[in-house]
């Protein structure tokens, strides 16, 4: 009755209610993707009738448009920031052991595991002290410190799999330490590096606790829009948006997938050398 | 060779401080100096001195009523200070008691006049300066530190004698509005860990591959925008929405039921919300333990439950934690989804310091709940460490 | 690869710091919803397309709060004309949030209504808040305030705005408040704890909304069975998505918006044109076919089909048993009564 990997549960209702509790988790997401096909205004089942007409709407909104812009720039800048530091933070870590290594394990996460209104708070009381408040400028540092931990986390992860011993033997060649890195241990890096920048991204793209306490309402992200679209009732225009973001979601996850593969096989193949 | 190797030990030592200085830099500057300045603007109380520097300086001077030399004085502050700073004594002073905006309002626009005699002019322009209450804030508010937000943040306050009291029922709710807080956070994580246990336990038993499908598809949600899922959940449970449209239909139900805009659709969208936190920390940590201990407590005769529950969770703690972490830090400082899906009584302590921040101007209010907060959480978080003790489990890992 | 991540990283760097520089746009600001839409086809698009200067249009939830803390704040407020209520006009104007109205420039002056004359605030609509519902659904019609108040013979949840302006009008005038009384009795203590009183009765029952548009989205979604709703909204609700709601005019509640010029604005020269021609009869003409606001300007008035007429805050069978709001009472009281609002609502 058990598992192949002797745990004692009875596996068909282990797999059952696994698979209901992710159906559960992946539907209700979905519900919002038929109110964007809506012809009426109202978001609301049943629907009045099918048409494109929000989309339409959403791309020729000026608003909405200008948010797309504002989360783009933060979300690039914010990651390319996260990127840098984390990147390098993470290689700091696989060098350290034992406890030291767990406390700063923990320091990466602290931006994670503060309550966001608290760091949001404070990041309004920061921004205004030095005189950055009302500016995406300030959102961008305070996303960057949200993404910081993706980041780290998962090139901490990539490295896990990568053995110094190649970094050795690149030393002893007589390679410089920048080119030992470059030749050596990018490629090996590069995937993490890519899927934690992409969680990063993804995480600046959907925050809105933060840049609705530090920016200015002229320069709206794409969530501040929309949670400001769902409060106002703006229509279906925000399930149009939402739906979008969906399929971009959808393909960021595929993207991390592949890079998390690619990752592994790299790892396979630096073990096999 | 032997000094080589110590010479190599120490570039290897620095730079792996160079590489982690950024961070660290970077985390004190994100981090440290906001939470210090939440602390700092939660005791705070600067804005009137600043504002009327020479009134406040002669009001420190002697207990009771003032001398009359004090309007010149506070015509001289408010005619040299500027709008915003003016603005800001207005502000303070409505705090202390409500209406004192418009009588320093009406003072700053007849200091601008330099009247020849201060004293007339101010108690012509409102007739409050002619009374010893106004002044008497005014000292009250003179600072530079201050208790009031504090108490206020747990529903306490100062009386005229000074002595701590409570607030008047009808304003006093921060306290309800914390344990409310922490009640919904703590009930969330109840559930991730009810729901996330079992299935996290389920994946680790599946090989690899099949077990990295499965998270991929419970990343899926992970991946999408928060505020389209607490949008969703309004759709579905609403009265009219999907859930009670199809329960209608199947004849179950001949009334619509009461599903959204209440604690139940927040503990729904939340747990919805943060289910993944929970799954992939635990996941990762049952991955790492070696199959080969449970079968070797199978094999002392150990039953599977047996074994689970004395082997493979206690080893796994550490991710439990980092799940329970995760989670309750979300749920307490996430109030958009439980603002959008829930009813008036579900409104989270986010709620009102962005209230307090945003709308009624008082950072003084929004930096102390803030705090309250912050210290309740660290204490919740206090207790699941000394229960869980995972950092063993972590100095473990490599 | 390594100039690739360079010249992507300089990208991002260039996008990330060029977005300070930009010059802003004339961002007006009003509330949202069919509204605002409304707003965009009379004044917003038009006025672009005269000027050539783009208009950027956004919403607010109200509250001087709000305007204190862009007002106040160092530099750009990030907001140029706002379309406010009485009190804040009041209040926002003896404070110095806004900057006053040059009048010379404002060219159909003659032809406003004298309410909508002030030092810092050009009237813009006039309105009507009260009670509405969905007239296709099941069960009795309410016809007054007090079906509001009246769950049993009523059923359903009731939805208000957050906040104590017009809720605790309502309160006093279901309690049996003479319309012409209900503020001397709000300026007593009693007055105040009576309609908190009769609001508690229906609390189990309340949900409050922040926007007007929320209030036709509880109204649609049949959250709601009775709102307190923006009679234009509802009418335009109506208009386009064939609904059937019904506003109840008697113990109604009306009132003038203005548009303001917040202070330190940059755009203050065209925040002034854009007002000048908010305030033309030939764009004021247009909005309340589209939501049913009346203007301010007496020649749109005049120039309406009496169709339209009929739906306007100011027609006179509408106005009867209807109560004006009193900016002076919210200006004095609308702080603590909000306090103690939002302690109400929480519990």
């Amino acid at each position: 009755m058990s598992t192949d990997y002797g745990l004692p549960l009875p596996r068909w209702w282990m797999r059952l209610g696994s698979i209901l509790l992710v159906v559960i988790l992946v539907l209700p997401a979905l519900v919002v993707v038929p109110i964007s096909f809506s012809s009426g205004s109202i978001i609301a089942f049943p629907l009045p009738g099918f048409s494109w007409h929000w989309y339409g709407e959403a791309a020729a909104s000026p608003a909405w448009r200008d948010a797309l812009l504002s989360s783009l720039r933060v979300g690039a800048a914010s990651t390319l920031i996260a990127t840098v530091i984390g990147t390098a933070a993470a290689l700091g870590i696989d060098r350290l052991q034992g406890r030291t290594r767990a406390i700063v394990l923990l320091a990466t996460l602290l931006p994670l595991v503060i309550p966001i209104v608290i760091l949001a708070l404070g990041a309004y009381f920061a921004l205004a002290t030095v005189g950055l408040s009302n500016s995406l400028t300030g959102l961008v540092i305070f996303h960057a410190a949200l993404g910081l931990p993706f980041v780290t986390l998962s090139v901490v992860a990539s490295l896990q799999g990568f053995d110094r011993t190649l970094w050795r033997a690149a030393a002893s060649l007589g390679a410089s330490p920048i080119t030992a890195f470059r030749r050596v241990m990018l490629p090996i890096i590069a995937p993490g590096v890519a899927a934690g920048a992409i969680f990063a991204f993804a995480m600046s793209l959907d925050e809105v606790v933060v840049a609705s306490f530090v920016t200015a309402p002229s320069q709206r992200t794409l969530p501040l829009q929309m949670f400001s679209g769902i409060k106002e009732n703006t229509g279906p225009i925000v399930t149009a948006v939402a739906t979008l973001l969906l399929l971009l979601s959808m393909t960021f996850l595929l993207v991390v997938e592949m890079l998390r593969r690619r990752s592994r096989r790299l790892a396979t193949a630096s073990e096999a050398t | 060779m032997s000094g080589n190797g110590a010479a190599r030990a120490r570039r290897a030592r620095l730079s792996t401080v160079v590489l982690l200085a950024p961070m660290a830099l970077f985390l004190l500057a994100v981090i440290g100096v906001p939470l210090f300045l939440l602390v700092w603007q939660s005791v705070a109380d600067r804005d009137v001195a600043i504002g009327l520097p020479r009134t406040v300086a002669m009001l420190a001077e002697g207990e009771g009523a003032p001398s009359p030399a004090i309007y010149p004085a506070l015509v001289a502050d408010l005619a040299a200070a500027s709008d915003s700073a003016v603005g800001r004594v207005a502000r303070r002073l409505n705090i202390e008691k409500a209406g004192l905006r418009t009588a320093v309002l009406a003072a700053r626009a007849t200091a601008l006049e330099s009247p020849s005699d201060p004293v007339a002019a101010l108690q012509a322009a409102d007739g409050r300066w002619a009374q010893p209450e106004i002044w008497q804030a005014i000292r009250a508010a003179s600072g530079p530190l201050t208790d009031r937000y504090l108490l206020a943040a747990i529903d306490l306050e100062r009386d005229a004698k000074g002595e701590i009291t409570s607030r008047p029922t009808e304003l006093a709710i921060y306290r309800s509005i914390l344990t409310r807080t922490f009640v919904i956070a703590a009930s969330v994580a109840a559930l991730c860990l009810a729901l996330g246990l079992p299935l996290a336990l389920y994946l680790a038993s599946l090989p690899p591959k099949f077990a990295e499908r499965w998270l991929l598809v419970l990343m899926l949600p992970l991946w999408t925008s928060i505020l389209v899922r607490a949008m969703a959940w309004t759709l579905l449970l609403q009265s009219n929405g999907l859930v009670n449209s199809l329960l209608q239909r199947a004849g179950l139900i001949a009334q619509p039921l009461d599903l959204a805009f209440n604690r139940f659709a927040v503990l729904v969208a939340m747990t919805h919300v943060l289910l993944p936190f929970m799954v992939l920390p635990i996941y990762n940590a049952l991955r790492a333990i070696p199959k080969t201990q449970l079968m070797a407590a199978g094999s002392l005769g150990a039953t599977p439950l047996q074994s689970v529950v004395r082997v493979y969770l206690p080893q796994a703690r550490a991710g439990i934690a980092a799940g329970l972490l995760l989670v309750l830090a979300s749920a307490a400082g996430y109030y958009i989804t439980p603002a959008l899906v829930g009813g008036p009584a579900d409104r989270m302590i986010g709620t009102f310091v962005e209230l307090a921040v945003i709308r009624t101007n008082n950072p003084g209010l929004a930096a102390a709940l803030g705090l309250v907060a912050l210290l309740l959480f660290l204490a919740l978080v206090g207790v699941l460490i000394a229960a869980l003790k995972p950092m063993r489990a972590l100095e473990g890992a490599r | 690869m390594k100039s690739r991540l360079v010249r992507i990283a300089l990208a991002a760097l260039i996008a990330g710091v060029s977005t300070a520089a930009i010059a802003r746009d004339l961002t007006v600001i009003s509330w949202g919803g069919n509204f605002q839409d409304a707003q965009r086809k009379a004044y917003f698009e038009p006025f672009a397309a005269e000027t050539g200067k783009k208009v950027v249009d956004d919403s607010w939830e109200g509250g001087v709060g709000t305007l204190r803390t862009r007002a106040e704040a160092a530099g750009d407020p990030g907001w140029d004309v706002i379309h406010v209520e009485v009190e804040e006009l009041q209040i926002g104007g003896a404070e110095g949030l806004f900057e006053p109205i040059d009048w010379s420039k404002i060219s159909a002056k003659d032809e406003l209504i004298p309410a909508a004359q002030n030092k810092y605030g050009v009237g813009a609509i006039t309105w009507s808040a009260g009670i509405a519902y969905d007239a296709d659904k099941a069960g009795p019609a309410p016809t007054s305030v007090s079906d509001f108040f009246d769950v049993e013979k009523f059923p359903g949840k009731r939805a208000l705005r957050k906040g104590p302006k017009y809720a605790l009008e309502l309160a006093l005038i279901a309690d049996g408040v003479p319309v012409d009384q209900v503020y001397s009795v709000l300026r007593t203590p009693e007055g105040v704890d009576r309609a908190f009183a009769k609001l508690a009765k229906i609390k189990p029952d309340l949900v409050f909304f922040e926007s007007g548009g929320q209030a036709i989205q509880l109204l649609a979604s049949g959250e709601a069975s009775q709102v307190l709703a923006f009679n234009g909204r509802v009418t335009a609700a109506n208009q386009t998505d064939k609904r059937n709601f019904k506003f109840i005019w008697p113990g109604s509640i009306y009132a003038l918006d203005n548009w303001v010029i917040l202070k330190n604005s940059p755009n203050k020269e065209e925040a002034l044109k854009f007002i000048d021609f908010a305030s033309r009869a030939s764009q004021q003409q247009i909005l309340p076919q589209l939501v049913a606001f009346g203007p301010t300007n007496t020649k749109a008035t005049a120039a309406l089909p009496e169709a339209v007429a009929a739906e306007l805050p100011t027609y006179p069978k509408n106005l009867a048993g209807a109560l004006q709001i009193d900016a002076t009472f919210w200006s004095e009281n609308i702080e603590p009564l909000t306090e103690r609002f939002n302690a109400f609502a929480s519990q």
